[in-house]
């Protein structure tokens, strides 16, 4: 095997690390798109938190159990519906299809255990999904069972309530971290089509190609070469992207985090085939950025990485499937948000590589190795 | 402008140039009715030469000679329509990779990486001609020392001048020691300072290393003073083949160009007529003479003029070269 496509790769990375723009591209901009979007519509995703419905299951029917709904719902914006003890179930399925953000149980033998010294314990039900809300909600409740506390037990320390959180499966939407970074992150490894081709037809121009036609190395060797520089930059870029949101915005990984594994891999090459697909059509690097601009944004905004699919009516959300963008993302949402694994992965993996392949056969079909060959 | 049917001198047929070589040097490459058609137009047309082992070979001719292509064909780049040809014994198409471990190519184009620096793009050609470690650094080093680049060595050539990125251009074919070393217009835009060094590293390769030089140019000086041999060439065929000294001996004439106040028409009868004219080219006003001897036949030129009662505005004498022997060869310069 001639290994001196690794030498091709290392070049035009070293290239590409010299190219402060294209860094900024890469990754500045991704991250700056994150931390803004996912700050001006934070309230859009969560518009529930602000207006609270917290179903309650009251199982121990008791005066503190009444005391405790009572004030919960004297607590603004929360608005507290009673069901009967036989539709915990029903609940626990509503809270997990994001019917509601969060429901309470009240245990029987609540008001009896706030005497006991370790005290009364209420669950707490949550939708995965909404892990930036989950804070609130237990703030709310603990605030009205600090109330009834003070109100009910002459010794506070032998009436300690624990709220055991219980999530209620996999929900269906994301939040808006699982949401934007993930899809901004999608964005920015399409960005680097636009290097890909840029830097093909670079060579195209310069003569290198030319150059390198007469020496003893196949044009096979360049060509993986110069995939190979696209494909690390953009599994690196899509790392550095997930890291940022884990670390600054605490984004779950999930409960496999391994599956993220092939989804990049798909994404990133599906990304680099159509930066041979743009190289194949262009003649100039001008027209290579044109080009690249318009369809990068185009599947950006069908497939869902700007707005999510899930708001979209139905049609828009057909019509996004030709995309590899939202393939991607839904591959993403099913490992962070709905915590699938590798195996559930597999079909979204081969789907991003049958892009991959129709961009590269097809851009390797067009492509002209010199003007005037 | 009326132009002569220009005239044809046959090539020295590649029997002659083959017993020479057998003599002197062999023929490291060997092209026989070499031929490059796009559709109907035909680039280069049938070519046959030979270039000797350790010889300067120039390939003269203006822009759109076909140049250019006749080169990319013996560098592997062009696959010809028809004909053959062999480098140091390997056929161009059925052994194109033995060729290319043998050749060396400078394009006529900056083929480097502007983002990086001379030392850097020596790097990767030369890890692309297979070469790594201490023998890539050594021959790093040794090309520029030839180019003499100095401490620019490990500055982006994006910032060269030309000059400093023609000679990095230049060191990139010499990486590996070429047996043959195809120069494709290597000093275009060129200072005079840096060509003279592009000159120099060149005489110093075929001189030291004896490298073989294929060197095309549409600058008759270069190839006069640097070629041993010169092929010209014109719409796609050569035309003339020989020592520059001997083509100008057999073809190059003095050319006397004069400028007048009326049509230079009634002169050119009278003018032809002279023993040591050999045509006459008339534009309007401007008459172009071709003689044997331009010093010789000025006189009498004069005389002719001065006895019809006309006047010479501009009188420019052309001595015998390169550039005269493609004019009279073509009829056009080798700048048209």
């Amino acid at each position: 095997m001639d290994l001196r496509f690794l030498t091709v790769a290392a070049k035009d990375i070293k290239i590409l690390l010299r190219d402060r723009m294209a860094f900024a591209m890469l990754l500045g901009m991704p991250i700056m798109l994150i931390v803004i979007l996912s700050f001006a519509l934070k309230s859009q995703f969560e518009a529930g938190a602000l207006e609270l419905k917290l179903p309650t299951v009251d199982r121990d029917a008791s005066a503190s159990s009444d005391r405790l709904v009572q004030l919960l719902r004297e607590t603004e914006g929360v608005t507290v519906d009673l069901k009967p003890v036989e539709a915990e179930q029903r609940l626990r399925e509503q809270v997990r299809d994001g019917d509601y953000l969060a429901a309470l149980v009240i245990p029987e033998g609540f008001a009896v255990s706030l005497d006991l010294p370790d005290g009364g314990e209420l669950t707490l039900l949550v939708d995965p999904g909404e892990t930036g809300s989950q804070g609130i909600v237990r703030s709310v409740v603990l605030g009205a069972v600090e109330r009834l506390v003070s109100s009910e037990a002459p010794d506070p320390r032998g009436a300690a309530v624990s709220i055991d959180t219980q999530f209620t499966g996999a929900s269906e939407d994301p939040d808006v971290y699982e949401q934007n970074v993930p899809g901004y992150a999608i964005l920015a490894a399409f960005f680097m089509t636009m290097f890909v081709a840029g830097s093909i037809l670079a060579e195209r121009f310069l003569g290198t190609f030319r150059r390198l036609q007469a020496m003893p190395i196949s044009r096979v060797a360049v060509f993986s070469g110069k995939l190979l520089a696209g494909f690390s930059v953009g599994v690196v870029q899509m790392t550095l992207l997930f890291a940022f949101g884990f670390a600054v915005f605490g984004l779950s990984l999930g409960d496999q985090p391994l599956g993220l594994i092939p989804v990049t891999i798909g994404v990133v090459a599906a990304a680099t085939g159509l930066g041979v697909l743009i190289a194949g059509f262009a003649r100039t690097d001008q027209q290579a950025t044109a080009f690249g601009t318009l369809i990068v944004l185009t599947m950006a905004a069908l497939g869902g990485s700007m707005v999510p699919r899930f708001i979209m009516p139905d049609t828009m959300q057909t019509i996004g499937l030709i995309t590899p963008h939202a393939w991607a993302i839904e591959g993403y949402h099913d490992i962070i948000v709905r915590d699938q694994g590798l195996v559930d992965i597999l079909p979204t993996f081969a789907v991003l590589l049958g892009f991959a392949v129709v961009f590269f056969t097809v851009g390797v079909a067009r492509f002209r190795y010199q003007f005037a060959d | 402008m009326t132009l002569s049917k220009p005239k044809h001198v046959p090539v020295d047929p590649p029997a002659t140039q083959a017993e020479r070589a057998t003599v002197d040097q062999r023929s490291i490459v060997q092209v026989q009715d070499l031929a490059k058609h796009y559709g109907p137009f035909q680039a280069v047309g049938g070519v046959t030469f030979d270039i000797r082992e350790g010889e300067i070979f120039g390939l003269l001719g203006p822009n759109g000679a076909g140049k250019t292509t006749l080169i990319s064909m013996l560098a592997t780049l062009l696959a010809p329509t028809t004909g053959s040809a062999s480098i140091n014994g390997f056929d161009l198409v059925r052994d194109a990779k033995r060729v290319k471990e043998c050749i060396g190519l400078v394009p006529q184009e900056i083929a480097l990486y502007l983002q990086l620096s001379a030392r850097d793009n020596l790097h990767f050609f030369g890890r692309m001609y297979g070469l790594r470690g201490e023998l890539l650094s050594e021959r790093i080093s040794e090309a520029l020392d030839i180019i003499a680049l100095g401490p620019w060595a490990s500055v982006p050539v994006g910032g060269y001048s030309g000059g400093m990125t023609r000679r990095a251009n230049l060191a990139i074919g010499l990486l590996h020691k070429p047996r043959v070393l195809f120069l494709d217009e290597p000093t275009v835009g060129v200072d005079p300072q840096s060509r003279n060094h592009i000159f120099e590293s060149i005489r110093k390769l075929n001189r030291e290393d004896g490298v073989t030089i294929l060197y095309t140019t549409h600058y008759m000086e270069e190839a006069q003073s640097l070629c041993d041999r010169v092929a010209v060439m014109d719409y796609g065929r050569l035309i003339a083949l020989d020592t520059p000294r001997d083509l100008i001996n057999r073809i190059g004439t003095g050319i006397i160009d004069l400028s007048l106040e009326q049509d230079g028409a009634p002169l050119i009868d009278r003018l032809s007529s002279l023993p040591t004219v050999e045509r006459v080219e008339s534009n309007d006003e401007t008459l172009r003479v071709y003689t044997k001897d331009a010093q010789q036949a000025l006189l009498p030129i004069m005389e002719i003029v001065n006895s019809l009662g006309m006047h010479a505005t501009h009188l420019e004498i052309l001595e015998p070269n390169l550039e005269s022997v493609f004019l009279s060869l073509t009829g056009r310069s080798l700048r048209d």
